[in-house]
């Protein structure tokens, strides 16, 4: 416990002492609020754009930064959805029930204040829970070995399989072809090459930026460019207001205290479970809000705590993702997902050892999240006149300079003019996936994961022989798998249920 | 009869992971194991998809897909050609001369952007590429193909 009281304070002086890292979170704040203000763009397209970027720097400050930028994107998110309606990232479509209304009022600025507050007070209690939950994980992570990580890798696939699409064939199947792709390469066990077609730069196997960069970036950018993907059309009128207004918006979240901390460990607890993701924080928290209201009859026409709630939550979750990120290699989000290649392209390598060895890095990137919500409340006061500006740029601009940028960082990251050619191939298979609705995550988690299952599978099989299955952590796992099925199969019974009555 | 996207993208993954079960026969025991199990079920996966996808297909009164229009497919062609263009440039003449090139080609001939926007915009990028990349993070930029053909 001592050592970790020493890292918990050393790590905060480490970070507060350091210019360098706080230029990179200040740098990082206006990023994260742009990818999240411009509708189309969102957080993991930011991280994935960012990663060329923090080539050459030390990983912690990358990591920092990315860790920053990513912290705050849903913060920028809600001034489209508050002023137009329109969700700059998907978790921001639960703030649209009420502050669109709100807006519509003449309310602007008090929605946005309220939104602001309740992401900044959202965010850092995320990091504290991510605290707390710190000594009680590490037993847990200490206590796995090879069986259970390769459970745990399938148990990665499944769930996000289950919860980023409509149907879990489809996201099983992608997660199937991740883990193809991650074998590519020197076979770990006989060192043979396998499926690599006689070239080279595949004896590395395939570049997980590479594979982020085309299954995200590129079909977000088409669609982009396909769309328009700006607000323009809608009137400007709606985006003034004053900064009286944000700051009596600010003060709703201390009137409404008890709500916002319920909604913001709802929300952190919510990105601790694997895959479930913005999209279901949000919305429980504002269901959560509406059902322990008094007067439920005025959510959808302008009530206050239908911003705060979902906003507390949508931030609070990225703390609470980072833990099975971080400990167990498993990405809490899809945004997770790209953090999470992006942390092993710095050579950072998330699980167990993280927590042995590295503690400090860990509490550098909680006080990190803390501060950038912290510093993200200040810089919005200091340009709120402005801020709503941000979601009129157009996105025929940005197709060509995302599309210079994605290919610098394929090329950056593998340093080979030939990881182009997978750019290319995985950017059209990314775009075919969006287009006919399959879901894209499981690849990446797929791939970040494959190596690991693999080497485990083979390790658990030397140890114990197929009876590795039978261990009592292994059957708690395989009873996770399954009962992430059975949650998808529950979901799916229960969506059609409504649709029919 | 039209193939949807669903079963199009069914019957290439079905393809991969039979091509994957294809290749593995022939490593070593160690090294098939893994790329035979997930070959396998993905496989299985795909087969049942493209089923269930060819059977919605052959229901009558489904709903018309809603975007997938004509105008909105050449849009995506161009800009999937577009994206190519991109690529292939930077790999025949490098960063620093393709990327400019083809983001001011891009806007005024794609999105009839003034030349004047279109040539600030393509001297940003060309600026951020070399003062970031090449002067501040000391990292060496791809000088294309055609640049290393003259050199040798």
């Amino acid at each position: 416990m001592p050592i970790e009281t020493h890292a918990f304070f050393t790590s905060l002086g480490a970070l507060l002492g350091s210019p360098m890292l706080l230029a990179l979170i200040v740098l990082a704040i206006p990023i994260g609020m742009f990818f999240g203000a411009v509708p189309g763009l969102g957080g993991k397209l930011g991280i994935a754009l960012l990663i060329p970027f923090v080539f050459g720097m030390e990983p912690l400050h990358g990591a920092v930064f990315l860790l920053a930028m990513h912290a705050v994107v849903h913060t920028g998110g809600s001034i489209p959805s508050i002023l137009f309606g329109i969700p700059g990232t998907g978790p921001d479509a639960a703030t649209i029930v009420d502050g669109y209304p709100m807006a519509q009022k003449g309310q602007a600025g008090r929605a946005l204040g309220a939104s602001l507050g309740a992401s900044g007070v959202g965010g850092v209690i995320g990091a504290i829970v991510l605290a707390l939950l710190l000594p009680v994980l590490r037993p847990v992570v200490l206590s796995f070995g090879p069986a259970e990580f390769f459970l745990l890798a399938i148990l990665g696939v499944t769930f996000i399989a289950a919860l980023s699409g409509d149907s879990l064939v489809k996201g099983l199947i992608v997660g199937c072809l991740g883990l193809t792709v991650a074998m590519v390469g020197m076979d770990p066990m006989t060192g043979v090459a396998r499926f690599t077609f006689g070239q080279l730069f595949l004896w590395d196997g395939v570049d997980v930026i590479t594979a982020v960069l085309a299954l995200f970036a590129i079909p977000e950018m088409i669609a982009l460019g396909v769309r328009g993907g700006s607000v323009s059309a809608v009137p400007r009128d709606l985006a003034n207001y004053g900064l009286r207004e944000v700051i009596e918006g600010m003060l709703d979240v201390g009137r409404h205290w008890w709500l916002t901390l319920r909604t913001s460990v709802i929300g952190a607890l919510v990105g601790v479970v694997p895959g479930l993701g913005g999209d279901a924080a949000s919305w429980l928290c504002y269901g959560h809000a509406v059902q322990s209201s008094k007067t439920p009859e005025r959510f959808g026409k302008g009530a206050v705590e239908g911003v705060i709630a979902p906003e507390a939550a949508n931030n609070s979750k990225e703390g609470g993702a980072l833990l099975p990120t971080l400990f167990f290699g498993i990405p809490g989000s899809s945004g997770m997902v790209l953090l999470l290649g992006a942390l092993i392209t710095l050579g950072i390598q998330p699980g167990p050892q993280l927590i042995l060895y590295h503690l400090d890095l860990v509490w550098t990137l909680i006080w990190a999240l803390v501060l950038a919500n912290v510093i993200a409340v200040v810089m919005f006061l200091a340009i709120a006149r402005w801020v709503g500006l941000l979601t009129f740029v157009r996105g025929g601009l940005l197709v060509p300079l995302i599309f210079v940028f994605a290919i610098t960082g394929s090329y950056l990251s593998s340093g080979n003019w030939k990881s182009l050619i997978v750019l290319l191939l995985f950017g059209f298979l990314g775009y075919g996936l969006k287009r006919s609705d399959w879901p894209r995550p499981p690849f990446v988690i797929g791939l970040v994961l494959g190596g690991i299952a693999e080497v485990s599978l083979h390790k658990a099989l030397a140890i114990w022989g197929p009876a590795f299955l039978l261990r009592p952590p292994s059957l708690i796992l395989l009873a996770m798998i399954g009962a992430s099925i059975l949650f998808y199969v529950w979901r799916r019974r229960s969506l059609r249920t409504d649709d029919g009555g | 009869m039209a193939v949807s996207g669903n079963s199009l993208l069914s019957a290439i993954m079905l393809a991969i992971f039979s091509a994957v079960l294809i290749v593995a026969v022939g490593y070593p025991p160690e090294a098939r194991l893994m790329p035979m199990i997930i070959g396998l079920a993905g496989a299985c996966l795909s087969l049942a998809q493209l089923w269930q996808s060819l059977a919605a297909g052959r229901r009558p009164n489904r709903p018309a897909r809603v975007g997938a229009g004509a105008p909105a497919g050449r849009c995506e062609a161009r800009l999937l050609a577009w994206f190519a263009g991109f690529l292939l440039g930077i790999v025949a003449f490098g960063f620093l001369i393709a990327a400019p090139v083809m983001i001011l080609g891009f806007l005024v001939i794609e999105q009839r952007e003034r030349a004047m926007l279109a040539g600030a915009l393509a001297f940003g990028c060309l600026a951020v590429l070399y003062l970031v990349f090449e002067l501040l993070l000391e990292l060496s930029l791809h000088r294309g193909l055609v640049a290393q053909l003259l050199a040798s």
